[in-house]
């Protein structure tokens, strides 16, 4: 663990000279996008070495360690290169009170990812198995785990993997989440700016932004609903600060490449552009730097798509393919019924949000008191009075308009408009740069947003009171006491919604071997083949069901204790 | 006198739509739509106000009360929540 945290640290300085040094190249002489581009610029990087590393089989400390090591050395080595990267950083001048709530909220953020395991369904099914597969095998696997999603695209899964490669272990998990909630509330904060917004009203907007309930609790979930948001908005911000389309391409790529909803918020995206059209750019760019921040853009948002053209013969598989059983369905295309669902079931009742805080916003929309509260009046005031405030509301409005009518109507389809806040929180931001009166009523409700996002509901007090008992090392929301701890692996049948990424252990010390028999020949065969005596079993089929029954029918499993059932011939354990 | 603000001749119509939704509107978006009323009167009352001070305080007075409303329906549904 030593060596894993000592790799670890040369890990995160190599990528951020390496940042660092890429930007000094950009040179957009707006301090307030630098900082936007800075954050993605890090996180391409990490999304591409991961990616680089999967592909060739790399993907463990003992040679991404060293490489970073020599990448550090590299750039500090270079005269011309350290001259790039010890160039002075100017920090905003916002005063102690704004620095010392930024520092809380970050404290609290840091204590969440420490205490928090991955804990959501959705993650622990279909988003990080595949993670726990490719740091064990050191390599990208196909074996991704039973959920149908799995296949899904997995940019965020690479910035994850980042994080838990080194150490071999998943207590540092979230902070990927909030290197992208980072991204938004820095994106929320240039958008302020090139809305003529003061420093200090930036900083507040990113602020309100970053503690916006639902997006602040989805930074420590596992899930990318917050990332595919934060990459709108820093889409918006460099459109609106007029930056070349080949950086709108580069973020939007690296969107594309986390999640499709990505694209879907794209119509926005156009219009703004549009609208704009006639402003003059603040500077001339570099074009060579410009043609390739597009190219590893399209490079890292094709990837996935490709990878599924080239392993199943559809980029969006399984969506649209008749071979597997989808759960739930996604929604493929435009479908008007969604659109007109989503939007009824946000204006009667999801915006006042009528459920406890989560990362999934179960039936709400997670957007706060002070978004609601005090930002749609103060968004329509602004957009009534300046036109620039108009058009980004208008485009704001139609990105989320396009994502729910592309989105399924379900009750959590508001977790893919989480940008929508951004634009609430700079327009509140901005009324309180008029009106300095509003200050306590906003305080107030920033005070409650903060209280109420302690944790989410998922994770009751009686499930922190035992997740604190537990040391780091073993800390996870599996129940320990369940018969999968005395075994070093596992096998899962079925199983869809089980779990299985927690069946690995946080240190992903556990084998868990996928069954995917057509008969019970097979199935036991299987087992006995990996050595493997203890089958954790949930159908997810009518046949699966059958199959389980003949299987304790004919004595060759006996049922253990709800799920978990043991081989009864078994085979001489595995080498 | 002061010349009527451009646009003046749909605020009426529009309160009249409003106020029409509001009265077919479904127990359960009462709150939703008592709230679009008050931002429409308010957008109306807003344009009229000459004096900022008074302007300022009616905004912070709606923000108050929206962010009311909001609190009791998510405070009351998650201390249900809790309870259950």
């Amino acid at each position: 663990m030593i060596f894993g945290l000592f790799w670890l640290f040369w890990g995160n300085l190599a990528v951020l000279l390496a940042a660092r040094v890429l930007l000094s190249y950009v040179r957009t002489g707006q301090d307030h996008l630098e900082a936007t581009l800075f954050i993605l610029l890090r996180l391409a990087i990490i999304s591409g070495v991961i990616l680089v590393s999967g592909l060739v089989g790399t993907l463990n400390p003992s040679v991404l360690g060293p490489m970073s090591l020599t990448a550090v050395i590299a750039l500090l080595c270079s005269s011309k290169l350290r001259a790039r990267v010890t160039k002075r950083i100017r920090l905003p001048a916002i005063g102690a009170p704004l620095w010392i709530v930024a520092g809380l909220i970050t404290a609290r953020l840091i204590g969440q990812v420490w205490m928090f395991p991955p804990h959501l369904g959705d993650a622990t099914n279909y988003y990080l198995p595949k993670i726990a597969e490719w740091v064990r095998a050191g390599q990208f696997t196909r074996e991704m785990g039973a959920h149908p999603h799995v296949t899904f695209p997995a940019g965020f899964e690479l910035v994850e993997t980042w994080w838990v490669v080194f150490i071999h272990h998943d207590v540092l998990i979230e902070m990927a989440g909030v290197e992208f909630l980072l991204l938004g509330v820095t994106a929320t904060a240039a958008l302020a700016r090139s809305l003529g917004l003061q420093e200090r009203s930036a900083f507040v907007a990113a602020i309100l932004y970053g503690l916006t309930p639902g997006l602040n609790l989805a930074a420590t979930s596992c899930t990318n609903d917050l990332p595919a948001a934060s990459i709108i908005v820093t889409a918006f911000a460099f459109v609106l600060g007029r930056l070349p389309l080949g950086w709108t391409i580069f973020a939007l790529g690296v969107g594309i490449g986390i999640k499709p909803t990505v694209g879907y918020g794209m119509p926005g995206i156009v219009l703004l552009s549009w609208l704009l059209r006639k402003e003059e750019a603040p500077r001339e760019y570099p074009r060579s730097c410009v043609s390739i921040a597009a190219a590893v853009g399209i490079v890292l948002g094709s990837f996935w798509y490709i990878r599924n053209m080239v392993w199943f013969g559809n980029p969006f598989y399984p969506v649209c393919s008749r071979d597997r059983a989808l759960f739930p369905p996604p929604q493929f295309g435009p479908r008007a019924a969604s659109l007109l669902g989503n939007v009824r079931d946000l204006v009667d009742s999801r915006i006042w949000d009528p459920h406890a805080y989560g990362a999934l916003v179960d039936d709400s929309a997670g957007w706060g008191p002070v978004g609601i509260g005090c930002g749609l009046l103060a968004l329509l005031l602004w957009a009534l009075e300046a036109p620039p405030a108009r058009a980004v509301a208008v485009s704001f409005l139609l990105s989320l308009c396009s994502i729910l009518f592309l989105s399924i109507h379900d009750p959590w389809s508001m977790k893919y408009v989480f940008f929508f806040p951004a634009i609430l929180s700079v327009a509140v931001a901005r009324e309180m740069e008029r009106s300095t009166a509003m200050v306590p009523l906003v305080v107030a409700g920033t005070l409650i947003s903060f209280l109420t996002t302690m944790s989410p509901y998922d994770l009751p007090r009686v499930e922190l009171a035992r997740l604190e008992e537990q040391s780091w090392r073993e800390r996870s929301v599996l129940d320990s006491h369940t018969l999968i701890s005395l075994e070093p692996s596992v096998a899962l049948f079925g199983g869809i919604q089980e779990r299985a990424y927690l069946l690995y252990g946080p240190d992903f010390s556990r084998r868990v071997i996928y069954c995917r028999p057509k008969n019970l020949k097979e199935l036991v065969v299987g087992m006995q083949k990996e050595g493997v005596s203890l089958l954790l079993a949930q159908p997810a089929t009518e046949e699966q069901a059958h199959l389980l029954e003949e299987a304790i029918e004919q004595g060759e499993l006996v049922v253990l204790n709800g799920s978990f059932y043991s081989l009864v011939h078994r085979a001489t354990a595995r080498p | 006198m002061k010349t009527p603000h451009r646009g003046a001749i749909l605020e009426w119509p529009a309160a009249g739509l409003i106020a029409a939704w509001r009265l077919s509107c479904h127990p359960l978006a009462q709150a939703w739509r008592d709230a679009v009323l008050v931002l429409v009167l308010f957008w109306m009352a807003d344009r009229s106000i000459l004096r900022p001070s008074v302007k300022y305080a009616a905004r912070i007075g709606v923000m108050a009360y929206l962010m009311g409303v909001y609190l009791h329906i998510h405070l009351a549904f998650t201390l249900a929540y809790l309870q259950s």
